[in-house]
């Protein structure tokens, strides 16, 4: 109240009472005859003025003859001579190039006041995109942002990040707000990151139908009021909440049905059956490689199998075959099918956007895979309501939604048990589906007559793709509450109380079947995951707006804000079942009870100021200090100063448009803004140094784990493998970001330029610190570590074609680039795992390199001086020559050497992101195509290395030919010249994914791709009126139609670890889906 | 006005502060404490998981390398196939390596330290046992490694590398302490039982244990001076296993469910096909008309003969210490050639009999009634000992050790021109430790296997 009293007092000394001749009163409206709250009444060349009251209703006393100035944010400002009434209502007209943004706390603010760059995307725009998950939506729409969906399956996440990586192994994806409150995103694992299923990630549950607009918050000044997690950008989305003006009801329904289809698969030799060294080996060998003989020299013996109704393969000269029934060569990928997804949205919107007005709304979305039986549907309701109370001074806003989203998905990635590992693996001489009409749903497909699986291995190696989707399936469901109420209470002109609570409660329940036989688990296993969260954000705060002289306006924010999130996981694990067909808990032999949970907490009080100066000059001013649970050490005695820390930002916008006359200019803003945000730690709990109760492992097997025997263990080390030092006196960290933009618009309209360039710099970073082993640790929590990013933003919009017709041509590009580079990680530490393989290969951080570096082994290359050497004691040249072994008795003669120990052999980062969309809008006909280009970054084509190993990749059909690899002698540095066979003993060994070369299947993952294609027609007819019906829109929507790229694996766009950090990593990933739709919409 | 508002607003944000903050605290509460781990462990608990681990480790990484490179069995898929011909990669080696250090050992030194405030002495003598043996089978395949250095992470992030000599005297030294320890009036207030998987917490066993692995300790280093095969035999005398029953094992069980298995029989199901007997092996054991064939040489899957779910796995057993005394009393300084011919039919006795065949017993006379395998009127020779010991430990680690320092049985490189004599370091410590030595590779020497 204090604070409010100083305000007041200014609001005194600002507002001089001049002598007066005359009353003058009246009310200022917009266009549509709403009043204007808060408006600006002021006598020229005076300090005399007053604001609008809550019904645009002023009152003020002015000298006769006066000149009188209205203005009002987003409104052009009129100038109107007394004349002999006293009553004088004014309009004021909308700014027309003004948008009003809405951005930190949910505030709407008018965009030429930004001093940072926020960029805003309507709701229509991410449902025009029809994707089911909203983050796809906003693929290429906005500038300074990544979005990687980690793959085709239905229910997949995709990982959003802005302006680059803050965090060396914590959270680098945006905060998701609504409606100006947190909600949670999070991505969680059941098994390894490199395995399991493809998991959502939960903004997932977001129906973009929901969504009125999204405002993306790139910088820290903009975000500066999120404190700890908004250093990471914002994605603000402000909700659909009823009519925004008038009266009456109103009724919306949209559907659409898209079908998907699989978009590029992976290039499989089909010339080479089954076999070792040429020579042919039958499918009851077990063997897993197809270094057979060539199927055109093989023949079927007519005897029918439980591997094949045509009987067993046999070389020509052998008596049993039967020339009439050459081997046939079967297309592993018809297990694919067209996926089919259908969506209903259905709204009702009723009340007076003036009292209390309401949308009530029911969508629901239904997707099927390309893998038969993936699936996942999600249906949200949803009520947003308005509410104008207490002579208009009390306001109410709220959304309440329920949303329940369940999905069966399939196992992938690294695992026996994952679908493209088997089905590429698999021979081209064996059919999966055993010739069945309907594998899916046909054992004789999957189960051998003796009750084991059929494989391609007798039984054993890999799952085959119909047992995967029969018997190893995921399911799971969530049941998700998000409300959120903002109650605002005018209290005098120009100062308001703002109550804003947000709640977002989610249970999420999972269950990972394993039959008995499935390969990653042939005992058979069952997982039950269970996950509660909830959180709590709420803000108090004083919102005012004070005109400080008749140039000068003030507003001003200031409050608290308590914060905390709640999460609680318990897994348990039930191995060994005993009969088949009942994969439940009352079948297993052991469960294994694994509680975690991750609590955390805030404290913060917070402000900011913002001055606008003669409409053309800005200033923000934003302050917040957190008190954070992660900092607190359980063993010290509580001192909130360990737990504090305070930061600033401040913001300039100069509109320079304002001073300059240019006829062709109609805008034209520079700003700068500095902000810095202060982080805690990037999980709970590290401050201390726990026991854990362990799982015992190589690597290769389950292990032990405990109770074992009935009997307790513990160990530092912890069941994930790491051994981690708690550290009790962390300190924050920080951010720190300087942005320069500019913006104009040109020529009406026709051309708008918005470019910012920034800079920030991540220091003390609160990490485990990976650390030798030999010190009882394998981690150590430390403040230690810095990154910084350099970026730049570009949107540009063209409108070549306004024509008298209607006739309409519109061109956005967005472009994104940055580069996040590690500066240090610790003392004597170069390098740091953060996902992926550990030996294989691995996405690294390294000191001095880009954001995580994919990490492996390398051939040996040239790194001397001349050209000519490899030297041990120089760092490995990745633009060496390759060093050839020359040694005759060598069993890889002829072939590169491998370099000793793990290099840094390629950057998942791209250069550049561009995003063109091109729409063509005539008489309620609309065009739009978004390309998409993602230009360099490269990605480690696993499965390749792996298909390489198996002799199933296209590429080792060339393994009757022999090459001499460019290079140098190891011996003599001399030019090789000796030739090598590209046959089995090379693509086994140097030549195999699991050999000690990964870096030659890192592949240039750039691409162009046709994103998005929307054709719609808004129906325009005297009929429709007459039906009642105000709005009836039909389109076709395609996704992801066009791919143009050089990797050769599945399509780029994919992540083995899902949204995980660590990005460029592609290990039998589930293929991507092209996509068409059709809409449809009315609205009564 | 203005100044006084602002003093009194000052005032006001002072106050906000100083109750705000005292309220901070239960607003908080133990918000950042994980209430599901224990920030203390009983020596029960640790003893069970320290055992485990360095079991499971002995009998799940380190004897598939030690299997795949002395050729008894074979990398048959994948990941395998590649280390069988010689293709491991530092990166291979992390899981292994952190087994040993930030889990194995760094777990028994609290272990140690914890037994030591107590006087808790049996734990006392177990934990510096098992440090012993965990760091005698570092030392063996890495050569040089950290430990005089480590477990110390307020003084040092960077460990410096032990010589593979300072290792061995380190090792000694530990197995001198255990046995102090076990040895004490008083065993402490508290002593191990169940959680003491392989000897139950008998003081009497783990003396005979440090007794048989000191000697293991000293035959190591046979190469490096001759009397070290008289000192391995002088431990023995203190009193090594007396027959099986004394053998250091570890039996596994999950009670079905897969997880808790022993390391192989989890192998052969969760990585079936993978890895399968090898040509050299099994055409040794042919050669010799050996009835073991029937059951090491047993296709690698669920019915394994040997390697059950419930498989009791061997880390240091009486039938390797009798083909230890035959090795020894050849090699001494005064051969016992009498006294190495009994104590090599001993162990191959000891390895019938754990074979599971059919009428061992009888095999056992038929087998040794061949010149191939007892010569009649000569003494044994080196070759035969370590070939039977080779045979008998079939995929126990100790057989790379025995390969390195004797030559027997001879193999041939599967590949190029050499077999792996050692392993390189892990790409973690490569990484994270700048005392790392460079330039190592497989067909490098560790410091006892000279030439």
């Amino acid at each position: 109240m204090k604070k409010c009293s100083l305000i007041l007092t200014m609001l005194l000394f600002s507002i001089t009472i001049a002598l007066a001749q005359r009353t003058i009163m009246g009310t200022v409206t917009d266009a549509k005859g709403e009043a204007l709250i808060g408006a600006a009444v002021l006598v020229k060349n005076t300090t005399t003025g007053t604001v609008t009251d809550v019904d645009g209703k002023y009152s003020l006393d002015v000298p006769n003859n006066a000149l009188l100035v209205f203005s009002y944010v987003g409104y052009m400002t009129q100038e109107i001579a007394l004349s002999a009434s006293n009553v004088l209502n004014v309009t004021l007209a909308e700014a027309q190039l003004q948008e009003v943004i809405v951005t930190a706390l949910g505030t709407k603010r008018e965009s030429k006041a930004l001093g940072y760059a926020a960029q805003q995307v309507g709701g229509d725009k991410l449902t025009e995109a029809n994707t089911t998950n909203v983050v796809d939506a906003l693929n290429g729409k906005v500038a300074g942002v990544q979005i990687t969906s980690s793959g085709g399956t239905a229910g997949a996440s995709s990982r959003i990040v802005l302006r680059g990586q803050t965090s060396l192994d914590g959270n680098n994806q945006a905060l998701f707000v609504i409606d100006g409150l947190r909600i949670d995103n999070s991505e969680f694992g059941t098994e390894a990151n490199t395995a399991g299923v493809a998991q959502s990630n939960r903004a997932i549950d977001i129906n973009p139908s929901d969504i009125e607009s999204v405002t993306v918050l790139k910088g820290a000044a903009a975000s500066a009021l999120y404190g700890v997690d908004g250093a990471r950008g914002v994605v603000m989305i402000t909700t659909k909440k009823g009519n925004k003006k008038g009266k009456g009801l109103s009724i919306e329904y949209n559907t659409s049905v898209t079908t998907t289809q699989i978009n590029k698969t992976v290039p499989l030799q089909t010339k080479y059956g089954l076999g070792d060294l040429g020579k042919h080996f039958g499918f009851n060998t077990g063997l897993s490689t197809s270094w057979g003989p060539r199927l055109d020299t093989m023949f079927f013996d007519g005897v029918p199998t439980d591997f094949d109704p045509n009987g067993s393969l046999v070389g020509k000269s052998n008596p049993l075959a039967k020339t009439s029934s050459p081997a046939k060569i079967y297309d592993p990928f018809t297990v694919f099918q067209n996926g089919l997804t259908t969506q209903h949205n259905f709204a009702i919107m009723g009340g007076d956007a003036e009292k209390t007005s309401f949308r009530l709304a029911f969508g629901n979305t239904s997707e099927t895979g390309i893998i038969p039986k993936n699936t996942f549907n999600r249906t949200n309701i949803t009520l947003g309501t308005t509410s104008n109370m207490a002579d208009n001074k009390l306001h109410l806003r709220s959304t309440i939604q329920y949303v329940k989203t369940d999905s069966r998905r399939i196992t992938q990635g690294n695992s026996v048990s994952g679908l493209m590992l088997g089905l590429l693996r698999t021979p081209p001489s064996f059919d999966n589906a055993n010739g069945t009409a309907d594998p899916n749903n046909d054992k004789k497909a999957y189960y051998l007559s003796d009750g084991r699986q059929r494989t391609y291995r007798n039984g054993v190696g890999y799952d085959n793709p119909y047992w995967i989707i029969n018997n190893t399936p995921y399911t799971d469901q969530v049941n998700r509450f998000l409300g959120n109420i903002d109650l605002t209470y005018d209290v005098i002109k120009g100062l308001s109380i703002n109550a804003k609570v947000g709640t977002d409660i989610y249970q999420e329940n999972r269950l990972q079947k394993y039959e008995i036989n499935s390969r990653a688990v042939p005992g058979g296993r069952l997982v039950d995951d269970r996950y509660t969260y909830r959180n709590l954000d709420a803000y108090l705060t004083a919102l005012g707006t004070i005109a400080l002289s008749k140039d000068l306006n003030m507003n001003y924010t200031v409050g608290g804000n308590l914060y905390g999130a709640y999460l609680d996981n318990l897994t348990v694990q039930g191995d060994g079942l005993d009969n088949t067909n009942f994969v439940n808990f009352n079948n297993t032999k052991s469960k294994l009870v694994t509680p975690s949970m991750r609590n955390q907490k805030s404290l913060s009080f917070l402000g900011s100021v913002d001055f606008g100066y003669k409409s053309f000059l800005y200033l923000g001013l934003t302050g917040r200090n957190d008190f954070v649970s992660n900092l607190i050490a359980p063993s010290k005695p509580f001192n909130a100063s360990d737990i504090s820390f305070f930061y600033p930002s401040a913001n300039l916008s100069f509109v320079f448009s304002e001073l300059t006359k240019f006829k062709w200019m109609d805008y034209g803003k520079l700003r700068i803004s500095m902000g810095q945000v202060g982080g805690g730690a990037p999980d709970p709990y590290l401050t201390s140094t726990p026991y854990n109760v362990p799982v015992v492992s190589d690597g290769w097997t389950s292990g032990v784990s405990f109770p074992f025997k009935s009997l307790y263990g513990l160990s530092v080390k912890a069941a994930n493998g790491n051994t981690t030092k708690g550290s009790t006196t962390l300190k924050p960290s920080k951010t720190t970001d300087t942005e320069l933009g500019f913006e104009t618009k040109l020529f009406r309209g026709r051309v708008t330029v918005d470019f910012s360039v920034y800079k920030r710099a991540s220091s003390d970073q609160i990490i485990r610190v990976p650390v030798s082993s030999t010190t009882s640790y394998s981690h150590q929590v430390l403040n230690s570590g810095s990154l910084s990013t350099k970026g730049m933003d570009i949107v540009l919009g063209l409108t070549p074609i306004r024509a008298e017709n209607g006739f309409k041509w519109d061109v956005n590009f967005n472009y994104t680039t940055w580069r996040t580079t590690i500066e240090s990680l610790a003392d004597g530490v170069k390098t740091q795992f953060i996902g992926g393989f550990s030996s294989l290969m691995g996405v690294y951080n390294i000191a001095g390199q880009p954001y995580g570096q994919l990490y492996g082994g390398a051939f040996m290359r040239t790194n001397d001086a001349s050209g000519t050497k490899f030297d041990p004691a120089l760092p490995y040249n990745p633009s060496g020559k390759f060093v050839i072994n020359d040694n005759p008795t060598s069993a890889n003669y002829g072939r590169p050497l491998v370099h000793p120990g793990n290099v840094n052999v390629g950057n998942p980062n791209p250069d550049y992101l561009l995003g063109i969309t091109n729409s063509f809008s005539f008489k309620g006909f609309t065009l739009s195509g978004l390309i998409d280009i993602r230009s360099g970054g490269q990605m480690w084509n696993g499965t390749l290395g792996a298909l390489q190993n198996f002799g199933m990749a296209s590429t080792t059909e060339n393994r009757e030919t022999t090459t001499i690899f460019e290079g140098v002698k190891a011996t003599d540095g001399q030019p090789n010249n000796i030739s090598s066979k590209l046959d089995q003993t090379w693509y086994t060994v140097l030549g195999s994914g699991f050999g000690a070369v990964a870096s030659q299947f890192v592949e240039n993952s750039s691409f162009i791709r046709l994103r998005q294609m929307n054709a719609s027609y808004k129906v325009n007819s005297a009929w429709l009126t007459k039906a009642k019906i105000s709005e009836l829109t039909i389109g076709l929507t395609g996704r992801n139609l066009w791919v143009k790229t050089d990797y050769t694996g599945v399509d780029p766009e994919t992540s083995l670890t899902g949204a995980r950090n660590s990005q460029g990593l592609d290990y039998f990933n589930m293929p991507n889906t092209k996509s068409w739709a059709i809409n449809f919409g009315v609205k009564f | 006005m203005l100044i006084k508002n602002i003093k009194s607003a000052g005032l006001a944000l002072m106050t906000t502060a100083f109750l705000g903050l005292s309220a901070c605290q239960s607003y908080f509460g133990d918000v950042n404490v994980d209430g599901n781990a224990p920030l203390d462990a009983s020596p029960a608990a640790l003893l069970l998981s320290s055992e485990t681990r360095l079991v499971y480790t002995i009998g799940g990484d380190m004897t598939r390398f030690s299997a795949l490179f002395t050729q008894q069995v074979e990398g048959f898929a994948r990941q395998f196939q590649v280390y069988y011909t010689y293709g491991v990669l530092p990166g291979d080696l992390n899981t292994m390596w952190d087994n040993m250090y930030s889990g194995t050992l760094a777990d028994l030194k609290r272990l140690q330290a914890k037994s030591d405030a107590n006087n808790y002495n049996v734990y006392g003598g177990i934990a510096r046992a098992l440090q012993a043996h965990a760091l005698m089978m570092v030392a063996d395949y890495w050569g040089d490694a950290p430990f005089s250095t480590g477990f110390d992470i307020d003084k040092t992030l960077q460990p410096t590398y032990d010589t593979q000599a300072q290792l061995y005297t380190t090792i000694l030294t530990l197995l001198t302490d255990a046995r102090t320890k076990l040895a004490a009036a008083t065993p402490g207030s508290l002593v191990p039982s169940s959680t003491d998987i392989i000897y139950g917490g008998s003081a009497a066993k783990w003396t005979k244990y440090c007794n048989v692995l000191a000697a293991r300790a000293y035959l190591h280093l046979g190469k490096l001076d001759a009397a070290n095969y008289s000192k391995a035999l002088a431990e023995l005398a203190k009193g090594g296993f007396a027959a099986s029953a004394d053998d250091a094992r570890f039996g596994f069980s999950g009670g079905g469910a897969g997880v808790g298995d022993a390391p192989w029989a989890q192998f052969n199901s969760q990585r079936a096909g993978d890895i399968i007997p090898a040509p050299k092996y099994k055409s040794i054991l042919t050669g010799l008309n050996d009835p073991r064939l029937a059951t090491y040489g047993a296709t690698m899957n669920a019915s394994h003969p040997i390697f059950t779910p419930t498989q009791a796995v061997g880390i240091l057993t009486f039938t390797e210490q009798k083909f230890m005394e035959a090795e020894c009393k050849l090699k001494s300084a005064t051969p016992d050639t009498a006294g190495a011919r009994g104590a090599y039919l001993a162990g191959i006795q000891s390895s019938f009999n754990e074979s599971k065949i059919a009428n061992a017993a009888t095999a056992y006379t038929t087998y040794i009634g061949q010149a191939t395998v007892v010569p009649q009127n000569a003494p044994v020779t080196l070759e035969q000992v370590m070939t039977q010991k080779y045979l008998a430990m079939y995929t126990d680690p100790e057989v790379f050790n025995d390969w390195r320092r004797t030559g027997f049985p001879t193999l041939t490189p599967l590949t190029g021109n050499a077999i792996p004599r050692r392993l390189v370091y892990p790409q973690t410590e490569l990484d994270l430790n700048g005392n790392t030595p460079k330039n190592i590779n497989l067909f490098g020497r560790v410091g006892w296997d000279i030439q």
